[in-house]
């Protein structure tokens, strides 16, 4: 196989065109994680600062006690996978057979020039073990898709989309695998491959010698002769064995024992003669080799770029300092990060806040889809506002509970990319809502509300209102304005500057509902630097559920503005 | 005893010595902590959306009661949130069975039937202070220790049933428990103010200000809670505030657990005492 290959210039010329591609965009993706910025402006350093606080926290890392957990990291975490072990047993078992079948059919086989035969004086790909081993791990790589498609049809939703990145990840091992074990079983039938093979090494034999010889193949290795001028008799099989023995076995080993290849091909024996003349063995050659390459060519601007950022995520996240991380070298290390996502969904599957997906459904709260914006965010497209605040809902919802960053397997450090993230969009203006909600007063809040009026029809009529207290006069009725809620509120008693001052004390909350101004109320600060300590409520002598009432308040202020563009003026007058 | 352990979202991340000093204490009275996969008790997207506040809490419910446990929680509003979410969910029919629908999608049913119990009552209640008191290997006399309540254990009153809201005692008898002297303090049932962080962080650093200097006012050595957020507050917020000025001096604050397993004879490197950012100096000189 590898004088066929050095032999064609064209394949030759194709694997040193993927190696080149390949390394370009290594290199390109090596300068994008420098280059890029991941996280807020402050803080920025130059892209050569960058270089050189890595390269400096490298070394360090590497003459310090931490590099044992290097170690843990390369054995635990990379070699047995074990952070996916602990999580899903399927997946684990999935990537398993993925990683080391591919793993090993690219050291012994597509490597084998360079690594088997050295480590294996007398090896050949047609001898056992390495001809069973080829089917073993092919079978491993082809079962470990399998259970990957089942995967991702079985389980789609918010936490497993497929993408195309993902299909043609498949499709290209599939690929790959299939004719490899195709190209076995036509050489296996192949007339022309078997007469090559007995003209280089065992020539001048008698007419009756290579009859002998072709009876023991067609009948032990499977070859198909169309037309075969003799009859098969046991002497003839004998002397075929005894041929056999002295030119071909130290080659070849049964090839019964390519267990696949070998059923495969006498299934597909009727064809035979159809893919002698078509010369299908060297056109599904082509075709398998050419799938390689284009893999390896592929290889840095796809998902298969992860066997590269895995490791090294794996790496630097098990070395480093959690709770102290150096700005410079952290832009670098998100933006690679980036890269190591395989979206396999596995933070989004543990995330605390799940259940708030499930009601307000911004796909933008769950982690999977958060790692995406951040990409976004870094590629420094300009994003709109509707798409910037659908981000930041999804960024600020997040509790930061550490839980997706426990369970990412790339190990990714995914609690600083979300404080990373949420400090970029307070700067973008859009942080916190109990913050950009200050963005305006309450009564410019009031004048918006009003000129999108469409909106707060519909907001009105949502459904999940199961509570209604503040447009049930019964509720706020009963207040007889005695000013306890106030003179107890925390809140109030803490704002002394007359600048800061709270606008609208709880008790003027009652009566703005009273007048029916529900929405002067709803942009006001008091309502929005409430601290939900519930002293007015339990202190009221009137039992007004004064904390719930604000609550509502925030919960319905939000849905009218949410979709409010705040760089919009304000039309008329304010009143 | 057993029961299901709701750490909430902050304790793993922002407070590990909160969790590994509640295991060690109650270790020592053989209540079993069972670890659930829970998700956030909903506290703090109440702001946003109701529905969505209720389900997190029901989810977690539904969750322990499917293994027949009652909840324990070391975090206040973690409890207070839960606690309401058992109040609107027997109260309101409809959004019950809405709920339910969308718990049904992952096989749960929220019934009602697990209980819902703060760190603090378990310990008073239902392990006693009898118990409690005969724990005590070194009894922290001359520690003068000001009781913080916090705000969602203790109110509103109908539905936490935590303690009487305006004269509560559950916490100074447990403090008493421990050899250490509680002190009146007038600010003590207000907010810490950790649920404005990051909100109006000049709001949140000016109430947890207020406690600190009623606190030094009324003599007190340290704050004590019973609460993640209020801990956090008091502790990491009170130490990141300071670092811009100097402080005269921070009044540090420690967790109910790591006191009582301090004067319980636990180690102090397993209740996780080092970690606390404000180290409290006379407790350490006992």
């Amino acid at each position: 196989m590898a004088k066929t290959l050095l032999g064609s210039t064209f394949l030759f010329a194709c694997l040193y065109a993927s190696l080149g591609i390949c390394f370009a965009g290594i290199m390109y993706r090596l300068y994008r994680w420098f280059n890029m910025n991941v996280g807020p402006a402050a803080g920025t350093v130059s892209p050569s600062r960058r270089v050189a606080a890595v390269l400096r926290g490298s070394v360090a890392g590497f003459f310090s006690p931490r590099i044992l957990w290097l170690l843990k990291a390369l054995v635990l975490d990379i070699f047995f996978q074990w952070r996916i072990l602990k999580t899903d047993f399927i997946r684990w078992l999935m990537h398993t057979l993925i990683f080391f079948g591919f793993t090993m059919l690219m050291l012994m086989h597509a490597l084998d020039e360079l690594v088997t035969k050295k480590l294996f004086p007398n090896y050949f790909s047609t001898l056992d073990p390495f001809q069973y081993l080829r089917n073993v791990f092919g079978v491993m790589v082809v079962a470990g898709v399998c259970i990957a498609i089942y995967r991702r049809i079985r389980h789609r939703g918010p936490s497993l989309f497929t993408r195309y990145p993902d299909r043609i990840a498949i499709v290209l091992l599939a690929v790959i695998m299939i004719t490899g074990f195709l190209v076995e079983s036509t050489k296996i039938l192949s007339e022309s491959v078997f007469n090559r093979m007995m003209n280089d090494y065992s020539p001048a034999g008698s007419p009756a010698e290579e009859n002998a010889l072709k009876a023991y193949w067609s009948q032990e290795y499977g070859t198909f002769f169309p037309q075969a001028d003799f009859r098969i008799t046991p002497g003839l099989l004998a002397t075929g064995k005894e041929l056999n023995e002295q030119s071909c076995v130290s080659c070849h080993s049964s090839t019964k024992s390519a267990f696949v290849s070998f059923p495969l091909a006498m299934t597909a024996r009727p064809a035979a003669a159809a893919f002698e003349s078509m010369k299908a063995d060297m056109m599904l050659y082509y075709i398998h080799v050419l799938a390689c390459f284009l893999a390896l060519a592929y290889l840095p601007f796809s998902k298969f770029f992860h066997l590269v950022t895995d490791p090294l995520s794996l790496l630097v996240n098990g070395v480093s300092d959690r709770k102290h991380i150096n700005p410079a070298s952290a832009m670098p290390r998100r933006a690679m990060e980036l890269d190591a996502c395989t979206s396999c969904g596995t933070c989004s599957r543990y995330c605390s806040v799940a259940p708030v997906y499930r009601i307000m459904h911004n796909i933008g709260i769950l982690p999977m889809d958060k790692l995406r914006s951040v990409r976004r965010l870094g590629n420094g497209k300009v994003l709109s506002a509707a798409d910037l605040a659908a981000i930041s809902e999804g960024a600020f919802i997040c509790t930061s509970c550490n839980k997706c960053t426990e369970v990412c397997p790339a190990g990714i450090n995914l609690q600083d990319q979300w404080f990373a993230q949420k400090e970029l969009l307070a700067e973008k203006g859009h942080p916190d809502p109990h913050r950009w909600i200050k963005d305006f007063n309450a009564t410019e809040w009031s004048d918006l509300m009003r000129q999108h009026e469409s909106s707060w029809k519909e907001v009105d009529t949502v459904k999940g209102r199961y509570y209604n207290l503040t447009d049930d006069s019964d509720v706020f009725a009963p207040c007889i304005q005695c000013q306890t809620c106030t003179n107890v509120c925390p809140v109030v008693a803490a704002r002394t500057e007359p600048r800061d001052a709270v606008d609208i004390t709880p008790q003027k909350i009652m009566n703005l509902l009273r007048l029916g101004l529900n929405d002067l109320a709803m942009g006001s600060r008091m309502v929005w630097d409430c601290t939900t300590c519930y002293q007015c409520q339990e202190n009221c002598p009137q039992g007004i559920k004064v904390t719930e009432i604000i609550y509502e308040l925030k919960n319905r202020a939000y849905d009218h503005v949410k979709t409010i563009d705040r760089t919009e003026k304000i039309k008329g007058e304010s009143c | 005893m057993k029961f299901a352990f709701f750490k909430g979202c902050k304790i793993p991340y922002y407070l590990e010595q909160y969790d590994t000093s509640t295991r060690a204490v109650l270790k020592t009275f053989g209540v079993r902590l069972v670890d659930l996969d829970f998700n956030c008790c909903g506290y703090p997207n109440r702001d946003i959306n109701f529905e969505a506040f209720v389900l997190s809490a029901a989810r977690n419910m539904a969750l322990a009661e499917n293994k027949g446990l009652d909840i324990l929680t070391p975090c206040k509003c973690c409890y207070g949130s839960l606690k309401h979410a058992i109040h609107f969910m027997r109260e309101n029919d409809a959004l019950r069975t809405a709920i339910n629908g969308y718990l049904k999608k992952e096989k749960l049913e929220w019934k009602g039937t697990s209980k819902v119990k703060h760190l603090l009552t378990v310990l008073s209640d239902d392990i006693g202070l009898p118990a409690i008191y005969a724990s005590i290997a070194k009894p922290l006399v001359n520690l003068n220790v000001a009781p913080h309540y916090g705000c969602h254990a203790l109110r509103p009153s109908n539905i936490v049933h935590f303690d009487d809201p305006l004269a509560p005692s559950i916490f100074e008898d447990l403090i008493f428990a421990t050899g250490a002297r509680p002190v009146e303090w007038p600010r003590r049932l207000d907010c810490c103010g950790n649920p404005l962080l990051g909100k109006n962080d000049a709001l949140s650093l000016a109430m947890m200000q207020n406690k600190i200097d009623d606190a030094t006012e009324s003599g007190a050595d340290c704050i004590c809670t019973a609460c993640t957020y209020c801990q956090i507050q008091f502790d990491s917020v009170q130490a990141n505030a300071a670092c811009s000025e100097q402080p005269a001096s921070m009044m540090p604050s420690i967790l109910y657990t790591q006191l009582l397993g301090i004067s319980m004879g636990i180690p102090e490197r397993r209740l996780g005492v080092d970690l606390n950012k404000i180290k409290l100096e006379k407790l350490l000189n006992m």
